[in-house]
């Protein structure tokens, strides 16, 4: 049961902050790393 | 060490089928995210509690991303890199905390020259993220929305004599304000290019 959700919140954690780096400009103070092609898919513009 | 631990989270919610393979690349990516995030962020708070000024680096933190995310600027080339950079502002922002005498003239001064930067240079595209024109136009719109916002935050600061917000959001458009003049400067707009 903790492992399941253990699991579904990294997954939630992952998948939002991937979508969250395709929608700007700059993840953290001073580094962007490059998109791969399956997150600059999650770019919605 | 970021990447191990992101690699090793991901293999797992692969392995135990929470993803599936295609979706792999989307979810590293996330982890790896979120993992730098983390320990920029526990690093700013940690230092802020060592040089006791740990509500002057919360606030700093805040009225910087807000408006770095879509703004753009000097990036480092390696994520280590981009570590020892945040490490050294952080210290020049504590000490310009500490040794400034932040009277009205130097906080308005330093809050036009932030201001006229963010307005004129923002949003600047990177190597690594590039933008394209209506991107162009919805982050300007966002930096926009955000000084202003923050702009009203300062004001609030000092009718009700919170000094030290009003400081530690200038210092963080003055941040900003110089990581976009040093991109300019170094690289130029890569859509210039």
């Amino acid at each position: 049961m903790r492992k399941g959700v253990v699991k579904m919140v990294l997954k939630k954690v992952a998948y939002h902050e991937a979508e969250k780096s395709a929608k700007i400009i700059c993840g953290w103070f001073f580094y962007q790393p490059k998109l791969p092609n399956a997150v600059k898919k999650l770019r919605k513009f | 060490m970021i990447g191990f631990i992101s690699e090793k989270l991901t293999g797992y919610l692969l392995k135990r089928e929470t993803i599936c393979q295609e979706e792999y690349e989307i979810y590293l990516f996330g982890m790896a995210q979120f993992f730098r995030k983390i320990l920029v962020d526990a690093t700013v708070v940690f230092l802020g509690i060592l040089f006791g000024k740990a509500w002057e680096m919360i606030i700093f933190l805040i009225a910087f991303r807000v408006i770095r995310i879509y703004a753009g600027g000097y990036h480092a080339v390696t994520p280590f890199g981009c570590y020892l950079l945040t490490i050294l502002m952080l210290f020049m922002v504590l000490l310009s905390l500490h040794f400034i005498s932040w009277n009205l003239s130097i906080l308005t001064a330093v809050w036009i020259f932030a201001s006229v930067l963010i307005l004129a240079l923002a949003p600047i595209e990177v190597e690594n993220r590039p933008i394209e024109e209506a991107e162009r136009i919805y982050y300007k719109r966002k930096v926009r929305v955000f000084w202003i916002l923050e702009n009203i935050a300062i004001l609030l600061c000092m009718v009700l004599h919170l000094r030290m917000g009003a400081e530690s959001i200038v210092l963080a458009q003055a941040t900003l304000g110089m990581a976009l003049l040093c991109e300019k400067w170094i690289h130029g707009d890569v859509r210039n290019d």
